[in-house]
């Protein structure tokens, strides 16, 4: 079921005017005209269709039927007929009293309005590069943050979603990575303010648009530089009230496991291991052969989940006051037993008129978010939940025979420490969030004169959240513990901007807009915890039951933006376009003297298809270019990082705890903005009546005064410090092909491919000298991955260079310089994490009543470093370990030639484990990312269309086929297990 | 309602917000480093910060003392702890763990440099009190630099003269003797008599490290001297015992202090700070007196055997032995033993042991003194077979201070070969699963000769020293990867 809309009921309004004016029929030479009012393209009824006598306000509406019924005067009157959604048309009677009147839907596509920054354009007006996504391809399925709708839809835009935990964490980047110390997400502006998008259902939203280029982000100055998404929710609109309600309901499951041992062959695996450890076999013959299959680990914790939204929401209004109300329910489970996430929602707006000059608009939006969460992250050697249901032995069982928890660690003397036992953790471990979130929006713009406006808004974000986490005392590892913690975060903000539009001498159009920001963010928090409880029945709900409490903590944080901005907007004709702005950024993070920025940005744009040389094309529709410069900042440090603060805790003596205050681990340093500079050629084409348009831009960006986490010797006593190192550009190329293959009056296939490529370089590092990324220590095999060198990409894999096999079956790494010794001199870079490119094909084909889309998303040319299959080299832990190992491993009873070909080397506890190029891997895929099938049920054939608008059923499924599929990649398709030590 | 109205009204507010530049001032709610180290309590505060340091996992809460224990000659490791009972050097998995105890022992170097640069500025000391505290915090700077050089020999020097000076070289282990022995006079004759908390600092404990220092490069009579005075200071004295479970007196969960306890590592059950070695040797399963050996499980990475001549050889009369080993079959055999020395059946958790690490306890300093007196004479003396005596005499029940059945007699044992050799036998007996026994072995220079002697295995040379971290040679300019570097790596 898709929607349902209800109609306000005009029969009674109708059934007067014929009464009321057949009985006077001397008054006036008065004719009854009837008609129809139809869609032109679908011959559709508009029901409700407004049809008005040109000059009077005579009129009425058109019934179910698409029928009216109306009483004029003059026989040559002029009907005007307007529905909402078609263009508005003046039908001449000409004496005629029967008539079909067709209205033709309003394509908008070059007067469509969209939302820039700080304001609306049209958008054949604009000058930067934006790219649109309408509210049909966000709701295209349920997600648990809008965000991620946006996956392939949009070029040049990547997202990747982290780890498979039910509420969806992912990381997104707009054409490319800026900053390696900043956290490169784009801005969020949900309405104009600043916000966090998971507070809003995708249903509420009307358009997606992401700001990619500087002549359009530099407006939002200091947090520009990632790209800006700016949200645009439903609002109210004149016209009958109308109810939508959606409904989806949908299954997520594990696609594909990991191939790892069964019991029989763990058995086999392991007695060649010990043999080789202690010199003789751990099971007897009798117990291999009594194993069978063993437990399926994986298939305990990861169980089918299901997932529904439901999302309800009325519009409506008159000239004067429009509403929009919306309420929505996301239940989401996860895929290990007893995680969801669970969301409400509820929001309204209202816009009034609160006089001719004055405007009034409130939205008021609150989220109630419910999380109970299982850490899906990795530990090593199975210290966590999902790495516990790889590693597992497979000849174990959760439970014991008297129904207790196994305790993993004490089967076999040779057992890892660290193994958890998965079902344990699950059942006995709680995570438990409650957030309640809330959005008010109120601005009040006042319009005294003809083409200027002045608005004043006020947004405050509050967020309240509350965890609990609790232990059970049936938990192996420790004893029943709770800690909870309460946190407020509070967001202000206070926009002052005025536009004034002016039109001089018909062709040229002038907009200038400026105006004065605030912006302010309060975070605190309380948190406690006690251990030792007498019974789990009150949870995390009686604290003070603990027999032992810890030290209770409180945090504050504050931060404040102060910016001035200015934007001037130049037309001529609609065929020369001009735009500059400026920013200017004050913010408290930076050190003094260097707190503020200034970001300006340019842009031109000439729509050629307007040059009278092109003007008789006639297979062209549109044809613009644009150029533009800007210059934009990055907030990438945590407030209170120049300055050298204490930290403090709690050490023992004389039997009880006494404070102590030590300098923190991180040297403080003077900061400078982070800036970028962007320039962006962009073209935009249109042919054959719009039904080919193609989008094309160019771009480079360089940015400046990156910061970054510089590492210090541990000789310092400091972990690191955080300084300006250097530059990083980024250049590209996207393009987006629209197109409307097929066209008729019963047949609709559109196709659309987008299309990105980026390249990231550093530019210059100020010390000259490499740095390295961070140490990925596993318990088997330490060191650095990625590195940050000039003329290279960010973060390539620089790793040792593996040889195959030494005569005792270990890994041997080639030792370039011949030195002897393995140092950073027999390192070599060899991966890079960036695609190549990355791409998405969507296509809609519509016949009569049915509808079929799919979606498709790839990148190509992206190196990972698989962490995860580190962990099979690991061997003498008693691990599950991936069936190749058993099967393709260097033995001293192999031939020579098998030795040479096994994927695995022998069998020994200690391996020669460096990281190298053994385990870098070609993550380039191409995924089904959505198929749909839709099917319209015929309403207005069964006579149903007096309530019902449209009734929709559709089948869809996400990521159910990626191709090449890796088998490392488990929910969702993108994951990838990242074992690394706590 | 006119342009030039709205216009005016405009730029009036846009001017009133200019004013506001003070609001992007950042007011966090925390001390600064400039205001702090003026005041006892800022003193006290700071002092305890090195002490925290030091107890951290990475440093005496965890991987030293494993290790060391590891390498003893009576016990053996398991698991990932299993290499270093190999003597042949560090696999990945320990060179991740001494990498640890490298950053660890300078951090807590950073957090005394520190406060030693800022007190004697201090507004709200005396001079006495500014230098009682900067002795306190010279004695936990030594201790540091004295385990880091027995490591890892040559090591950059840093004090707080050279803080903030990234790129430092190595100093040789002359220079950093040096240090410790400067630092170590200043704390006798600054710190506190009597340490102001059970857990910091005191002029006793700086003697007693001094006097092992002195031992360790050579220098006997300077140790005989130290702990004589402290043995003879009467502040110390040995905890009688009638039963083996009476050690636990000394050694249990929830002591707060002893008679014998000089300098000692403490734990609180408040935050559940805790010493996390004790988990290092229990196992889930194992009780003792009915109750679970380590409340919150075990991880049972040490463990030893009967096959070990120690083991089989230690003499069931004396009550240590059984108050020491705990006989568990864990799947290794039936003949393994736990060390049960430190067991906390309370504890919630892994590192929530209330036991308190002895770092320097007073039996230490009597078989020190033993030692260093039969050096300087260059036979056993009187006074040297007494001190041993009075060990041995408390291990099996008798009174420390009168003649009793078990004591050595100084006829039988009247060569210095005969006496030391006696004294290791002690040493291991009295220090079991102290985390002592590797260093004392280094130091004596007998190390290779006693595991080959007991474990059968030659000690490869390179295992002597671990090697400086990657990470080190990575981000500091002044050393060199390949010259710098301990052998072996």
């Amino acid at each position: 079921m898709r929607e349902w809309l209800i109609r306000k009921n005009h029969f009674i309004l109708c059934l007067l005017f014929p009464l009321v004016f057949g009985a006077l029929p001397s008054i006036a030479q008065n004719k009854t005209i009837t008609g129809t009012l139809l869609d032109k393209q679908t011959n559709e009824p508009l029901i409700g269709a407004s049809v008005v006598i040109k000059g009077t306000s005579i009129g009425t509406a058109a019934d179910f039927d698409g029928k009216f019924s109306l009483e004029v005067s003059d026989p040559n009157a002029i009907l005007v007929c307007r529905f909402i959604g078609y263009n508005s048309l003046d039908f001449p009677l000409n004496g005629a009293t029967n008539v079909t009147i067709s209205l033709s839907p309003d394509i908008e596509v070059l007067d469509e309005v969209v939302v820039v920054g700080y304001g609306t354009m049209r958008k054949s007006d604009l000058t930067g590069s934006l790219s649109s996504v309408k509210s049909k391809d966000v709701t295209a399925f349920t997600v648990a943050n809008p965000i991620q709708a946006l996956q392939g839809r949009v070029p040049g835009v990547s997202i990747t979603s982290n780890t498979g935990s039910p509420e969806g964490n992912f990381s997104i980047r707009i054409r490319g990575t800026n900053s390696i110390r900043g956290d490169n997400t784009p801005l969020y502006v949900i309405d104009g303010i600043p916000a966090n998008a998971s507070s809003i259902n995708n249903h509420d939203i009307e358009s997606i648009e992401v700001l990619k280029d500087a002549s359009a982000t530099a407006i939002y100055g200091s947090r520009g530089a990632n790209g800006v998404i700016l949200i645009t929710t439903k609002k109210g609109r004149t016209g009958a009230t109308s109810v939508d309600y959606n409904f989806e309901y949908g299954i997520q499951s594990q696609i594909k496991k990991v191939d790892m041992m069964d019991a029989t062959e763990y058995a086999k695996l392991y007695n060649e291991q010990r043999l080789i450890a202690t010199g003789k076999e751990y099971f007897t013959n009798d117990q291999v052969a009594s194993f069978g299959k063993g437990t399926d680990w994986q298939s305990l914790v990861f169980k089918n989940a299901p997932i529904q939204n439901h999302n309800i929401s009325i519009t409506g209004g008159n000239e004067k006051t429009k509403i929009f109300a919306s309420g929505s329910l996301m239940l989401k489970d996860g895929l290990i037993p007893t995680s969801l996430y669970n969301k409400y929602n509820i929001r309204s707006s209202i816009d009034h008129a609160i006089s001719n000059f004055l405007d009034l608009s409130l939205i008021a939006s609150y989220t109630r978010t419910d999380k109970h969460i299982k850490d899906s992250g990795g530990d090593n050697r199975g210290g966590s939940i999902v790495g516990a249901a790889i590693a597992s032995p497979p000849t174990l069982t959760p439970y014991n025979d008297d129904g207790s928890y196994q305790d993993l660690r004490l089967a076999y003397p040779f057992m890892s420490n660290n193994i958890r036992n998965p079902i344990n953790r699950i059942n006995e471990v709680s995570d438990k969030t409650k957030a309640d979130l809330s959005n008010v929006n109120t601005a009040i713009t006042w319009k005294p004169v003809k083409g200027l406006s002045l608005k004043s808004s006020l947004g405050i974000e509050s967020l309240n959240y509350r965890t609990d986490n609790y232990i059970t005392s049936k938990y192996l590892y420790n004893a029943s513990n709770t800690s909870v913690s309460s946190n407020q975060q509070t967001t202000i903000i206070n926009e002052n901007i005025v536009n004034y539009d002016l039109t001089v001498a018909k062709s040229h159009r002038l907009n200038f807009m400026g105006g004065f920001s605030y912006q302010e963010y309060t975070g605190t928090s309380l948190g406690a915890s006690g251990t030792g409880f007498l019974s789990d029945a009150p949870e995390s709900h009686q604290l003070g039951g603990a027999s032992s409490f810890g030290t209770p903590s409180t945090s504050f944080t504050n931060w404040t933006l102060m910016s001035y901005l200015g934007r001037a907007n130049y037309s001529y004709k609609g065929k020369y376009l001009a735009t500059a702005s400026i920013r200017a950024d004050g913010s408290s993070r930076y050190s003094k003297g260097d707190k503020w920025g200034y970001f300006p940005s340019a842009a031109l744009a000439w729509r050629i298809s307007d040059e009278e040389f092109l003007k008789e094309v006639s297979f062209l529709s549109d044809l613009k270019l644009r150029l533009g410069w800007g210059s934009t900042g990055s907030t990438a440090i945590s407030p209170y990082t120049t300055m050298n603060m204490l930290s403090q805790g709690k050490a023992p003596a004389s039997g009880d705890l006494y404070t102590y205050y030590a300098a923190s681990t991180t040297f403080p340093a003077n900061l400078k903005w982070e800036t970028t500079t962007q320039w962006n050629l962009g073209l935009d084409l249109s042919l054959l009546n719009q039904r080919l348009r193609v989008t094309a831009d160019y771009y480079y960006k360089n940015t400046t005064n990156l910061l970054n986490s510089v590492s210090l010797p541990p000789s310092t006593g400091y972990s690191n410090t955080i300084q300006n190192i250097g530059e990083m550009s980024n250049r590209g190329f996207e393009l987006q092909v629209d197109a409307d293959l097929i066209r008729s009056k019963e047949f609709l296939w559109n196709a659309s491919v987008n299309f990105a490529v980026n390249k990231n370089r550093v530019e210059k590092l100020y010390e000259g000298s490499d740095i390295f990324g961070s140490n990925i220590n596993l318990q088997y095999v330490s060191g650095t991955i990625n590195l940050i060198r000039e003329g290279e990409p960010l973060g390539v894999f620089y790793v040792y260079t593996n040889d195959g096999y030494d005569e005792n079956g270990q890994l041997k790494y080639i030792d370039f310089d011949q030195d002897g010794n393995l140092t950073n001199e027999d390192r070599s870079i060899l991966g890079n994490p960036h695609p190549d490119f990355t791409y998405g094909i969507n296509s809609l084909i519509q016949y009569k009543n049915f509808e079929f889309s799919f979606f498709l998303q790839g990148s190509q040319g992206n190196d990972i470093y698989n962490v995860g299959e580190i962990s099979n080299y690991d061997y003498g832990m008693g691990l599950n370990l991936k069936r190749d190992v058993l099967y393709s491993h260097w033995s001293s009873s192999n031939s020579a030639e098998q030795n040479t070909v096994a994927k695995y080397p022998k069998l020994t506890a200690n391996q020669n484990l460096v990281h190298s190029d053994r385990f870098i891997e070609d993550g380039s895929y191409l995924r089904l990312k959505n198929i749909a099938f839709a099917y319209n049920l015929p309403v207005q054939k069964w006579g149903l269309n007096r309530y019902l608008k449209q009734v929709q059923i559709y089948v869809s499924a996400q990521n159910i086929l990626t191709i090449p599929a890796w088998i490392l990649k488990l929910i969702h398709g993108e994951e990838v297990i990242r074992l690394i030590s706590g | 309602m006119n342009k030039i109205t709205s216009i005016i009204t405009l730029t009036t507010g846009i001017l009133l917000f200019t004013a506001c530049q003070d609001w992007l001032e950042e007011k966090p709610k925390a001390i600064a480093a400039e205001t702090f180290y003026n005041t006892v309590a800022e003193a006290d505060a700071a002092v305890m910060a090195p002490i925290s340091r030091l107890r951290e996992t990475g440093g005496f809460g965890r991987d030293i003392h494993s290790l060391m224990e590891c390498f003893s000659d009576y016990q053996y490791g398991r698991g990932s702890w299993e290499d270093g009972s190999k003597y042949a050097g560090l696999n990945p998995t320990n060179r991740g763990r001494t990498d640890g105890i490298w950053t660890t022992f300078y951090r807590a170097i950073r957090d005394c440099n520190i406060p030693i640069s800022r007190l004697s500025g201090a507004t709200g000391l005396s001079d006495t009190q500014k230098s009682s505290y900067i002795g306190e915090l010279k004695f936990l700077r030594a201790l540091s630099y004295y385990n880091l050089v027995q490591f890892w020999n040559d090591i950059p020097l840093r004090t707080e003269e050279n803080m903030s000076e990234w790129d430092l070289g190595k100093s040789s282990a002359e220079e950093v003797h040096n240090l410790i022995k400067t630092d170590l006079e200043y704390a006798i004759a600054n710190a506190p008599d009597v340490p102001r908390l059970i857990g910091t600092p005191g002029k006793n404990a700086a003697k007693c490290l001094l006097a092992e220092f002195h031992a360790y490069i050579g220098n006997y009579s300077e140790t005989e001297r130290l702990t004589e005075e402290v043995i003879n200071s009467g502040t110390y004295s040995l905890v009688t015992v009638t039963t083996s479970r009476d050690f636990a007196k000394i050694f249990g969960p929830d002591v707060i202090n002893t008679t014998e306890e000089i300098f000692y590592f403490k734990s609180s059950r408040t935050n559940n700070m805790g010493w996390e070695f004790p988990m290092m040797c229990a196992h889930p399963g194992a009780t003792i007196d009915g109750k679970k050996m380590h409340g919150g499980g075990g991880w049972y990475g040490l463990y030893t055997t009967t096959s070990n001549k120690l083991i089989s050889e230690w003499d069931v009369k004396d009550l240590r032995k059984e108050y020491n080993l705990l006989h568990y079959d864990f799947g290794l055999g039936d003949n393994t033993y736990l060390s049960t020395k430190f067991y906390d059946s309370e504890a919630t958790g892994a590192g929530a042991a209330n036991v308190s690490n002895p770092l320097i306890r007073y039996a230490d300093i009597l078989l020190l003194y033993a030692e260093a007196a039969t050096q300087t004479a260059g036979s056993p003396t009187e006074e040297a077979m007494e001190k041993l005596n009075m060990v041995h005499r408390r291990a099996y029940g008798y009174s420390p201070t009168t003649v009793s059945p078990v004591d050595f007699k100084l006829e039988h044992y009247n060569t210095k070969e005969k006496f030391l050799n006696l004294l290791v036998q002690e040493q291991a007996y009295e220090n079991y699963n102290e985390g002592k026994r590797w260093q004392f072995l280094v130091r004596l220079g007998i190390a290779k000769e006693v595991i080959k002697k007991t474990k059968g295995i030659d000690i490869a040379d390179k295992h002597f020293l671990f090697p400086i971290p990657t990470t080190e040679f990575d981000y500091n300019k002044g050393l060199d990867p390949i010259k710098d570097q301990n052998p072996g790596y």
